[in-house]
């Protein structure tokens, strides 16, 4: 019974679907569905144009994150951690990035300060042995400072700034030295001092030449610099109570104003104190030619009186950067 | 896989990537056994063609998450047009089950299964008393008898297991005999 009531509702349940119904049907549904397609294609290509993006984002993110990460890593690195070539490339294409000689020259001049960050960084952490390469460094970063500023004020630009610039740099760097002189070992010293030409015998002549106490490190004639000048430099340094003002012995303004500073054992961080130095140096301007006893003496302020050896005759500046910011020769 | 289902998976593939041909293809494989199953449940043609336009409709949005994991393409169709068919009555708001009991057995004094085959019903008859079946049975019936479902498949649609759909065909013919019982009475009258 079963089975034949089974057949019989099959034949029951057939349902004769009218071809117009299915035809018209089929318009409409197709009609409807390709304007949904529409819509669903646009979702489409949007899905899957956005679908990857999160992950595009996020590897971009990472990778940025990495990079920032450790480039900032790096920019902390000196030589001897395997961040600091990392560091170096960066630096590099900061240079590169910028476009003019003026801004490239204060990009070096930048670097030059932190090959000096290094010089204390590593001689602090009992590693010596890199002071020469950052030595070395730190003079190929002025000098192409100098090459960039030099293009630059021949095509007419204002480098005023950059010079003001390479002189404080040059007086941090010896001030820097000054005290990292002490800290090095006495053959590192002893061999950073010949070939700064400030040997022991020649603080000993400064020193009575200037008539006055010799501080310990003397002061080192940075790349390029007028070595007399800074020397009698640290030697009006020495004879200076108050630590702002100085005589040289040779009666260099700028080296008697940078010597006290770095004598007295303060931070050697001069990068701030260029335009006092400069003014100061205008005064001697004023003063130099007639100033100057051969004795440095006890100064009340470096600005308005200061103690020469004699040497108000203006010397020709090895460059024209120091002639301008340092002044060691031209007092 | 049967060539049928390798050509249905083939057109199924395409849709997913945008196809309209492919999903016209899939509409003509089965506008018929659609609106056939639809027309059978709410009779009128205008609610069938609404019903159906909807289930492809609602089938080309949603096949982009169709997988073969199921009972295959048709399960999930049948899926989509049942619960549009409830959803028809729901709308409607009159939506009847059966009064019938879901467990009956034979009563002692129903015919001999052989005095009943020998009956041939009038089709209303029994597209009537498939009327009467529980929502669930009617499905079962539906599935099974117009298109030869396999139970797996008419599992798939109503979302139970194969057992429970064992057990609704069973109690669905069941039902059909005792609703068609009185009228085989009235026709021919026991003479004992």
């Amino acid at each position: 019974m079963i089975n034949d009531l089974e057949k019989q509702l099959k034949s029951a349940l057939k349902v004769d679907v009218p071809l117009d119904a299915r035809d018209n049907l089929r318009a409409k549904v197709m009609s409807s569905i390709e304007q949904q397609a529409m819509t669903r294609k646009s979702f489409t290509r949007r899905r899957r144009f956005w679908r990857p993006q999160p992950v595009f984002a996020g590897a971009v993110l990472s990778v940025f994150l990495l990079f920032a990460g450790t480039a900032m890593a790096a920019s902390g690195s000196h030589p001897g951690n395997w961040l600091y070539p990392l560091k170096q490339k960066t630096e590099e294409a900061r240079v590169f990035a910028a476009v003019q000689d003026i801004d490239r020259a204060g990009v070096e001049i930048e670097r030059a300060g932190k090959r000096i960050d290094e010089i204390i960084s590593v001689v602090d952490e009992g590693k010596p042995e890199y002071v020469d390469e950052l030595t070395g460094r730190y003079n190929d970063h002025l000098l192409k400072a100098e090459e960039h500023s030099a293009r630059a004020a021949a095509s007419g630009e204002d480098i005023s700034h950059l010079e003001e610039m390479m002189s404080a740099m040059r007086i941090r760097y010896n001030g820097t030295m000054r005290i990292m002189l002490d800290k090095l070992p006495d053959d590192m010293a002893v061999a950073m001092r010949r070939e700064m030409g400030d040997e022991p015998g020649d603080e000993q002549s400064s020193g009575s030449a200037s008539g006055t106490p010799m501080p310990a490190p003397q002061a080192m004639p940075a790349p390029g610099m007028g070595g007399d000048g800074m020397s009698s430099g640290g030697n009006g340094g020495g004879s200076m109570d108050d630590g702002t003002s100085s005589g040289g012995g040779s009666g260099s303004m700028d080296g008697g104003m940078e010597a006290p500073d770095a004598g007295s054992g303060m931070s050697p961080d001069y990068g701030g104190d260029s335009s006092s130095m400069n003014e100061s140096s205008g005064a001697m301007d004023g003063n130099g030619g007639t100033m100057g006893s051969g004795d440095s003496g006890a100064m009340d302020d470096g600005g308005e009186s200061m103690g020469g050896s004699g040497s108000a005759v203006p010397q020709q500046p090895t460059s024209g950067m120091e002639s301008r910011g340092m002044g060691s020769s031209d007092m | 896989m049967s060539n049928e289902k390798k050509e249905l998976a083939r057109l199924v593939k395409r849709c997913q990537k945008g196809d309209l041909e492919a999903f016209e293809g899939i509409y003509n494989r089965f506008f018929d056994r659609v609106y056939a199953y639809v027309f059978r449940q709410v009779d009128t043609a205008a609610d069938t063609e609404d019903i159906v336009s909807g289930v492809f409709l609602e089938a080309f949005e949603k096949i982009d998450g169709f997988t073969w994991k199921g009972a295959g393409l048709a399960a999930w169709l049948f899926r989509i047009a049942r619960n549009d068919v409830l959803d028809h009555y729901r709308r409607k708001g009159r939506w009847q089950e059966t009064a019938l009991p879901e467990q009956c057995d034979y009563p002692a004094d129903t015919a001999h299964p052989a005095e009943v085959a020998e009956h041939n019903w009038e089709n209303a008859e029994l597209l009537d008393a498939v009327k009467h079946l529980s929502e669930e049975q009617r499905q079962v019936i539906l599935l099974k008898l117009m298109f030869n479902f396999s139970n797996r498949q008419i599992a798939e649609v109503l979302e139970k297991n194969e057992g429970a759909v064992k057990a609704l065909r069973h109690r669905a013919m069941v039902s059909l005999k005792q609703i068609l019982e009185p009228v085989y009475q009235e026709d021919f009258p026991r003479n004992d």
